[in-house]
């Protein structure tokens, strides 16, 4: 498979210097990668750092992000929006306050199909629609015009991963994308990712600090660990045989739960 | 019929009639400023020499002041010149306050500390002296509504600083919010970004701003006129109206000469029920 | 002399406008103020029981700018001169009568170049030493001396010089000037005299109180003279008064306020609205002394060089034009009106108070359209609707200045504004603020024409020679002409001089005569009203006889008296 991404990033913060050191991914075409770490460990920030969103908050990127051949840590900032949303896409961690509370959801899709397609402006209801049945929403017009509090939390996720796929992007990154749901909507979003990557052929940087759902959809796992990539890995391998002492602790923390699913049977569904 | 009742109940709701309530008296005072020439019966500007300081009585419903004018025909055409000129004004400043306050907080960084120590250099400015300056650049003969305008336009320009420091505290504290990150990673452009995502969340400061610029604006208008700006006679504005009532014991003798004080009052609070209805956000 | 007035307040300083404006914005924080004056007044009760009942108070409008007699240049820096100053005549503000103080008796000669003066004898300092003539002599040379910059030494300079000045006698002094002075012994009115060899120099003085505590921005108290010199007629030594308490308030409403509460005998100024404000409430309290000398005027801009447009200049200049205004403003209204009945139409520059100088034969134009209209035809405008239009087709319209923060003017222009609407004029009101209006009247002369007050505080036409003359710096429609622009201003200065120079009263009143017939014919400058001195006095205070000329109330102050404060204010 060819490579879509592959990455050595180290990022420095005026405060907090090294929050990310050397950091390498690869990422194939179609490929879920894994991302596991603890909270603090630089998960957040290294999805903030493939898109350049770091500077608002001050941090700076060294090294190379190569996207599709490109080196998007060399690219002007005009460039490198116009990558953003279209060709990597990115849904956060608690998707209530990733919508815009003021703006209604349609005038959010709106802004984020403009963004990208200023010329044909007004076929965005039309997508959008399309792919609310996709990522089982209500595909009625009138859905458009509720504001995010008049949302569930699963349904204001959808909302967000449909905003993601908009324009069809070869990578999304999922920052946490189900840490704030219940079980059983955890699980429903996760299914929704498998579908859309086997779909689309989209590939996808999956984090978060859940070994578990991390497993059941990722072929590679990546873990994280205090700004450094610690291991990396088949899914399958890392559970046989973990490298380190790190991943033996948090393979060991999921496997001392009484109700937690044998990592094996978990395995199988990947 | 059933969609008609409906919109009976939703009107009926307490926001909702207060609102409607709020709108109706503003436009009643609309009108009544803009056919003044036919509500009231004298003109603004006549002087009844024979009936100076005059009580209220049905020839002139709220007396005359001390030159004799009809209280009511100025009250009217001042309203017309106060009620549309203080709102503009506000909009003006709330807008530069909100476009110089909201990108400091918005671009953060080094664009915030030049601006922050921007407003506090505005701030410390001897606005006095540079009002004077402004005076002594504008020729004599200027009509009076030129005057009025150019002041309440002088006033809209200079009233940004203090709004815009609030603003900018406002918008740092939204800068980081979730939703901007995210609307950012969809590759949305940076002025659209802040007009469209960021704005709209600091609606209630803005508002909050405009209808609090509103009376400032008013009085100040009435104060500049001590400098030889502001309206001049014999154009009446509220400030004007406001002016008199300095002296405190010709009021109490003469309570009708608060009625501006009463008219603005009910004006503001108006303004403030409207705007603050319409920022609920129906559910 | 002769000076720019602000609000009909006199000689209120540049210092004081600004103020008055920054105050304004403030306005709206009556409730602390009024706290703090309520707190003042309290404490100002207190202190009451402490002290000596025979205190005179009342308020200065700003803290007085020296103690040095022979500099004082404001008003309030006036008033402390007159209540402790002593000089060798004064001029009896309510006879208008010349009288002699240290001087027992003087005599003018050479023309009003010399004068001779028999001092009164046993007259001691308070601080003790004895007054001699040689206290005058020097008095009078550091006035002259041009290094002291004294503003009343103005008066005496009407030509480059030496003075001279010495003993002429164990009690006599003579002075003699560079050129003759006009009303001569009328001018030592303002000169107090200072001790040659008194190591306390300006603390001891000759007049009925000297200076005893002073509180910038607070207070400033005068006690009696222990060593003045004048008894009354049963031979009781003046002052009777023990003390005065000069507060320095310039918020004017509060010093009403205080002195209706009681806590104020005098104050000095009222203005037509606090007047009538507190007839109704005291009518006991208030005098009003009648036309007073000060001036309401109007005059258009007719410097040569003035950035103008060349027909507006024509205009201004035209004598039809600036008499029509004048016969068109309704200056009947203006009194009635504005200044609420207090206030005289007035025909020329001297005020019908002063009854010797004043041109009885002159009388204040006759409001009426019909002249007004009948003077601009002849001019050659025309009516064309609701517009008047000039010859070459120049639509009439002009802008008039005023001070800011003076309601009175307000009003005034108000009540022209619609005078001249009648005429199908076009008034544009301007209210500046104090420094600018003068920047623009003195020094850019970018103005049309202006209203504005000037106080008079000399009955002597001397007095006036800064405005009459075409050279001078006060001839404020056209100031500091090398010649003479016109013939009329031409022979004002003619019979302004020869009115200096000659020696007898009733030559000079022949020429200043006139000069009003031909200001009166000129319209230079428009004379509206003369605004009536009000001022109120508490019952307390005795032997009160308001005059026209300042101070009116205090003007015999060593005679007043303080009743018994037992008697109730209300």
């Amino acid at each position: 498979m060819k490579n879509l991404l592959s990455t050595r990033l180290t990022v420095d913060y005026p405060n907090k210097p090294r929050i990310l050191g050397d950091v390498e991914l690869e990422i194939a075409e179609g490929e879920i990668l894994g991302l596991v770490g603890e909270s603090g460990s630089g998960k957040s920030t290294i999805a903030l750092a493939l898109l350049r969103l770091l500077d608002h908050k001050g941090g700076k990127i060294h090294g190379e992000i190569l996207f599709d051949g490109r080196d998007l840590a060399k690219l002007r900032e005009k460039e490198m929006r116009k990558i953003r949303g279209s060709e990597i896409a990115l849904v956060l961690q608690s998707p209530l306050s990733s919508l815009n509370p003021v703006l209604k959801i349609g005038t959010q899709i709106a802004e984020a199909w403009r963004a990208h397609n200023p010329g044909n402006a007004k076929q965005w209801k039309e997508e959008a629609l399309g792919l609310f049945s996709l990522v089982s929403l209500p595909a009625e017009p009138s859905f458009l015009d509720r504001y995010p509090r008049q949302l569930s939390v699963g349904q204001a996720q959808r909302v967000l991963i449909a905003m993601a796929i908009l324009h069809k992007p070869r990578l999304l990154i999922a920052d946490e994308p189900t840490s704030a749901l219940d079980a059983i909507t955890q699980s429903e979003i996760l299914e929704l990712f498998r579908r859309l990557n086997r779909q689309l052929n989209m590939a996808m940087l999956f984090i978060s600090h859940d070994l578990l759902s991390v497993a059941s959809l990722c072929s590679r796992i990546a873990i994280l660990q205090r700004g450094q990539i610690v291991e990396c890995g088949a899914t399958e391998q890392m559970f046989r045989e973990p490298r380190t002492e790190d991943t033996r602790a948090l393979l060991q923390a999921v496997l001392r739960n009484p109700f937690a699913a044998q990592p094996t049977e978990l395995i199988s569904h990947g | 019929m059933k969609v008609r009742l409906r919109i009976m109940r939703d009107r009926l709701k307490p926001g909702r009639a207060a609102q409607m309530i709020a709108l109706v008296v503003l436009a009643l005072v609309a009108l009544a400023s803009l056919f003044a020439g036919f509500i009231a019966p004298s003109s603004y500007s006549e002087q009844f020499r024979d009936a100076i300081s005059a009580p209220p009585s049905a020839r002139f419903l709220l007396g005359t002041d001390d030159l004799g004018r009809d209280r009511f025909a100025r009250l009217l055409y001042g309203t017309r010149v106060s009620l549309l000129l203080a709102p503009a004004a506000a909009l003006l400043s709330t807008l530069l306050a909100a476009l110089i306050g909201g990108l400091a907080g918005y671009l953060g960084g080094r664009w915030e500390r030049y601006v922050t120590s921007g407003i506090d250099l505005f701030l410390s400015l001897p606005w006095l002296f540079l009002l004077l300056a402004a005076r002594a650049l504008l020729p004599l003969n200027t009509s009076p509504i030129t005057s009025v305008a150019i002041t309440f336009l002088l006033l809209g320009c200079l009233g940004w600083a203090s709004p815009a420091r609030i603003i900018r505290a406002g918008t740092r504290t939204l800068t980081n919010a979730d939703y901007l990150v995210q609307a950012r990673a969809s590759g949305i452009s940076g002025f659209r970004l802040f007009s469209r995502h960021l704005l709209p969340n600091l609606r209630p400061i803005l508002l909050a701003q405009f209808w609090i610029s509103i009376p400032v604006f008013i009085l100040s208008e009435a104060n500049l006129g001590l400098l030889g700006l502001g309206v001049s006679e014999p154009l009446p504005s509220w400030g004007a109206m406001l002016r008199e009532l300095e002296n405190y014991t010709a009021v109490l003798q003469n309570p009708w000469m608060l009625a501006p004080v009463v008219l603005l009052v009910i004006v503001v609070g108006c303004l403030q029920v409207v705007l603050r209805t319409e920022d609920q956000i129906p559910c | 002399m002769l000076k720019y007035s602000l609000d009909g307040v006199p000689l209120l300083t540049r210092g004081a406008t600004l103020c008055r404006v920054h105050d304004s914005p403030a306005r709206q924080q009556g409730d602390t103020s009024r706290v703090v004056i309520f707190a003042t007044a309290l404490l100002f009760a207190l202190t009451l029981t402490a002290q000596s009942t025979n205190e005179l108070r009342f308020c200065l409008r700003g803290d007085p700018k020296t103690f040095n007699p022979l500099l004082v240049e404001d008003e309030n820096s006036e008033t402390v001169l007159y209540l402790t100053g002593g000089v060798l005549v004064r001029l009896n503000r309510y006879t208008q009568e010349l009288e002699g103080e240290l001087a027992t008796k003087w005599k003018v000669s050479e023309n009003g170049r010399r004068i001779d003066f028999e001092l009164r004898p046993n007259v001691l300092f308070s601080d003790g030493t004895p007054f001699t003539c040689e206290d005058v002599a020097s008095t009078v040379r550091q006035l002259m001396d041009p290094a002291v910059h004294s503003p009343q030494a103005d008066a005496f300079r009407s030509a480059n010089g030496p003075t001279e000045s010495k003993c002429t006698g164990p009690s006599s002094v003579m002075a003699r000037f560079p050129a003759p002075v006009a009303s001569l012994a009328a001018r030592f009115d303002q000169v107090g005299i200072m001790s040659a060899r008194s190591a306390h120099k300006e603390s001891a003085v000759l007049g009925p109180f000297t200076v005893a505590e002073y509180k910038p921005g607070t207070y400033l108290l005068l006690r009696r003279n222990p060593n003045y010199w004048k008894h009354d007629s049963n031979g009781k030594p003046l002052p009777y008064l023990d003390s005065l308490r000069l507060d320095i308030q310039q918020n004017r409403e509060s010093e009403l306020l205080r002195f209706r509460r009681g806590e104020l005998d005098i104050v000095n100024k009222l203005d037509p609205e606090m007047y009538d404000r507190l007839t109704a409430e005291m009518p006991h309290a208030v005098v009003d002394a009648g036309p007073s000398l000060d001036w309401e005027v109007v005059f258009f801009n007719q410097v040569a060089g003035a950035p103008l447009p060349e027909y507006k200049r024509r205009w201004f200049r035209s004598d039809e034009f600036r008499r029509a205004i004048s016969d068109a403003i309704n200056r009947e209204d203006i009194c009635r009106v504005v200044y609420r009945g207090h206030a005289r139409p007035a025909a020329g520059p001297v005020s019908v108070s002063n009854r010797f100088w004043l041109n009885a034969a002159l009388k204040a134009p006759a409001y009426s359209v019909n002249t007004a209209q009948a003077r601009l035809q002849r001019d050659g405008f025309h009516r064309s609707g609701d517009a008047l239009f000039d010859r070459d087709g120049h639509k009439v319209e002009f802008s008039m200045i005023t001070n800011a923060g003076n309601k009175l003017h307000e009003r005034t222009l108000a009540l022209i504004q619609q005078d001249l609407a009648k005429l199908g004029i076009q008034l544009n009101i301007v209210v500046l603020d104090f420094p600018s209006l003068i920047e623009r009247i003195s020094r850019s002369f970018n103005y049309e024409s202006v209203l504005m007050a000037f106080t008079n505080v000399d009955l002597d036409p001397s007095d006036q020679m800064n405005i009459w003359l075409s050279s001078g710096a006060q001839h404020q429609w056209n100031p500091n002409q090398k010649a003479p622009e016109t013939q009329w201003e031409a022979e004002i200065d003619k019979l302004m001089q020869a009115q200096a120079a000659a020696p007898d009263s009733k030559q000079r009143k022949a020429y200043f005569d006139k000069v009003q017939e031909i200001v009166a014919e000129k319209a230079p400058m428009l004379f509206l009203v003369n605004p009536n001195a009000l001022s109120a006095v508490s019952a307390n205070l005795k032997n009160v006889t308001p005059a026209l000329l300042r101070p009116q109330i205090y003007w015999n102050v060593e005679r007043l008296a303080i009743g018994s404060k037992l008697v109730s204010q209300r």
